[in-house]
């Protein structure tokens, strides 16, 4: 049997899938039903008490699955929406059937008091034979290659961020706000109970997954420190932020989170400081978690260390460097031959502007001592033009390859502007992966939060701290 | 909680370093406190001597330096008693043997019946260094941390006690120094030079290592306060503790 961090490559990629419980009622039995069924996997459907499912036949076990050619397990993967009480017997039926990894949605384990703790131990009792995610959890999706086991309430967007969160209902409301700032994500996965699976388990598949740039995460409790000190050291050794979330540091937050997801929170003081020593980006809130992280993504390919912050607005640009200066990026003056030295720099509306922006852009993005452009609006994205101008800076940004970030204040839905858009210049900024602000401050606040982190890394690196002084541990 | 002689000597073995110290211990069959608090008087001598060669071990901190020769301090260990200055137990700025003499006389007679007495531990008055908290404790998720932070009455002020988790070298050690709230007082201000940072940074990671050496068996240390002196002058800890883990 493979250990848990090999095996999280099986659980995010499987070829052949069997749902338990799969039904056309309740929840989670048909939604995620459903997400499987349009996923690029072969799918079957186990429930005693039906025919068929949506269409597809409905086996009453799981050893009823024809067998496979060339491979033990008659699945790779087993997802089980049946109740808490009937989950041991099923876990069962998967190791007898060879099927190595199982997500187990049910809830009312060990989150749910002594009798759910009992049958959480019997699930664990499985752990030599199959690999438990969840229980309690609300399932994964890869999102890469379309595999879905999970709910989606809207059509994830492909990108760079990894997210994995303790909690369900956070993951899957979260890759619609993704969407929003202009950020895609590569795999979502929920941990819920961590019984098998833990977030540690991620962090060192991320750190070595090519298609994951930045990490997000949202901890209740850990399992184990030791293990997650060590995934963080390895992202930290990759090179890709881990930006989280920690509930569970005040007394009401550690109560919480243990009827929530069983987890024992630690010491706020102690892990923060852990968060600082390995390089995780601990942020406070939701908002700061998405900047954040679509800030991270959309730069991870260039130093951002000399910033063009470029304005429409005289007042927009001066808040905007008030702002950047006490984050600790303050704007440094352009290069000499632009023949203006002050940034953020005042263009004026008219060169702010439809197709113009482009030509106003060009100088900017070729320049060789100028990493990114922060571009600050403050009018009405809604109007016919403002779509012209968004088309603009996409193409700017597409032609040199230099990261564009955009802070545009200004009402944000249609309805209450003027104008009537039905595709807003907005949404062509977000479709495009910029970065999308509506306030100087949280953009200024993510920009700043990486900059700190890449000087961190520097640092860290050069005081040896990432060599060889690891605890041994087995996942190294 | 450990005894101060054992203590000591852990920490001189672990190469963390803790201001020259003679302990007195308590002797079965010693007759009378007089005899006993003579036997301190006389052990505070050396310092008095500015004799550091009957330390019988060489002087960690560059003691000479610090200390003027002309007082001592004076602490009582009785078992059950941790904070020996609210006891009464701890006597500052002795000036003379006979000064000692008297101080540990009256320590012994506030010594309450049954209570079992350690004994005393006479060390140089120190003056000047900058006061920082240096610490370890086993925290239930992460192992054996290492704490840092202001030390004195400044820890309260500045809230600033941080923790770094060993194994560590030494240059992770300054940039967690680095970080830390105090630092500002540490690298001088007003014209002030800068404190031994370095000292600082060695004796963290000599904690994490000792830390990592028991682990599980160490529950926490306190080194506080540890003093830094100026760059290059080296520090040491003023007071030690060592908890045991519960088995």
């Amino acid at each position: 049997m493979k250990d848990r961090v090999s095996a999280v490559a099986d659980l995010l990629s499987p070829h052949v899938v069997v749902h338990i419980g799969a039904s056309e009622s309740g929840v989670y039995p048909s939604d995620v039903f459903k997400s499987l069924a349009s996923s690029p996997v072969t799918l079957y459907a186990v429930n005693p008490k039906r025919s068929e499912v949506f269409g597809h036949h409905c086996f009453s076990s799981v050893a009823e699955l024809p067998d496979r050619e060339g491979t033990e397990g008659k699945a790779d993967l087993a997802i089980i929406t049946v109740p808490a009480a009937s989950v041991p017997a099923v876990i069962s039926d998967c190791a007898a059937a060879g099927i190595g990894q199982a997500v187990v949605i049910s809830a009312g384990f060990a989150e749910a008091g002594a009798a759910g703790r009992i049958l959480q131990a019997q699930v664990e009792a499985f752990e030599d034979r199959v690999h438990i995610l969840g229980p309690n959890c609300a399932g994964f999706a890869n999102i890469a290659d379309g595999i879905i086991a999970t709910r989606m309430y809207s059509r994830p967007v492909a990108g760079k961020i990894s997210f994995v969160s303790q909690s369900g209902a956070l993951m899957m409301a979260l890759h619609g706000a993704f969407a929003e700032r202009g950020a895609g994500l590569r795999y979502i996965v929920s941990v819920g109970n961590q019984a098998g699976f833990r977030l540690s388990d991620f962090l060192f598949h991320f750190a070595s997954d090519p298609g994951t740039r930045v990490i997000a995460a949202f901890i209740e409790g850990l399992p184990d420190g030791t293990e997650f000190v060590e995934a963080a050291r390895r992202c930290l050794e990759a090179g890709k932020p881990v930006i989280a979330i920690k509930s569970g540091r005040t007394e009401l937050g550690r109560k919480l989170a243990a009827t929530h997801t069983a987890a024992l929170a630690g010491e706020g003081e102690v892990f923060e400081a852990v968060c600082r020593q390995y390089g995780i980006i601990l942020v406070d809130d939701i908002d700061d978690l998405i900047a954040t992280s679509s800030v991270a993504a959309a730069v991870a390919d260039s130093p951002v260390s000399r910033i063009a912050w470029i304005s429409q607005s005289g007042g927009l640009g001066s808040l905007t460097g008030d702002l950047a200066k006490s984050a600790g990026i303050e704007p440094e003056s352009f290069p000499p031959e632009f023949g203006i030295s002050l940034n953020p720099v005042d263009v004026g509306g008219d060169k702010m502007r439809g197709a113009v922006v482009k030509d106003t852009l060009r100088p900017f993005l070729a320049h060789q001592g100028i990493d990114a452009v922060v571009l600050l609006f403050a009018k009405d994205p809604n109007r016919e033009i403002e779509m012209e101008t968004a088309r603009n800076v996409v193409a700017a940004r597409d032609e040199s390859g230099k990261p564009i970030v955009v802070i545009w204040v200004g009402p944000t839905l249609s309805t209450l502007s003027t104008g009537s858009v039905a595709s807003p210049a907005l949404q062509v900024l977000r479709e495009a992966g910029i970065p999308l602000f509506g306030s100087p401050g949280p953009a200024v606040c993510a920009l700043g939060r990486l900059s700190a982190w890449r000087r961190f890394r520097k640092a860290w690196i050069a005081s040896g701290a990432s060599a060889g002084k690891g605890d041994g541990h087995a996942h190294l | 909680m450990l005894t101060c002689d054992r203590t000591l000597a852990l920490l001189k073995e672990a190469g963390i370093p803790v201001v020259d110290s003679v302990f007195v211990p308590t002797e079965v069959g010693r007759d009378t406190d007089a005899l006993f608090a003579a036997q301190v008087a006389a052990a505070a001598s050396v310092f008095f001597r500015r004799d550091f060669d009957l330390l019988g071990v060489p002087p960690v901190g560059n003691v000479p330096e610090k200390y003027s020769g002309d007082s001592v301090v004076l602490k009582l260990f009785v078992s059950g008693f941790s904070h020996k200055s609210d006891s009464g137990f701890v006597a500052l700025d002795l000036r003379g043997e006979e000064a000692v003499r008297e101080s540990a006389m009256g320590m012994l007679s506030r010594v309450p019946e049954d209570c079992h007495i350690e004994g005393f531990l006479v060390q140089p008055m120190i003056r000047g260094g900058r006061e920082v908290f240096i610490g370890a404790q086993l925290d239930a998720q992460f192992g054996p941390v290492i704490a840092f932070g202001p030390g004195g009455i400044l820890v309260e002020l500045l809230n600033g006690t941080d923790f770094l988790r060993p194994p560590f070298g030494k240059d992770e050690a300054l940039l967690f120094i680095k970080r830390n709230a105090v630092f500002p007082l540490l690298s001088g201000v007003r014209g002030e030079k800068p404190a031994d940072i370095g000292a600082i940074a060695t004796t963290l990671v000599r904690l994490g290592e000792f830390m990592l050496a028991n682990d599980g068996i160490v529950e926490s240390v306190d080194l506080n306060p540890f003093l830094a002196f100026g760059a290059g002058s080296g520090g040491f800890a003023l007071d030690a503790r060592i908890k045991e883990a519960d088995a």
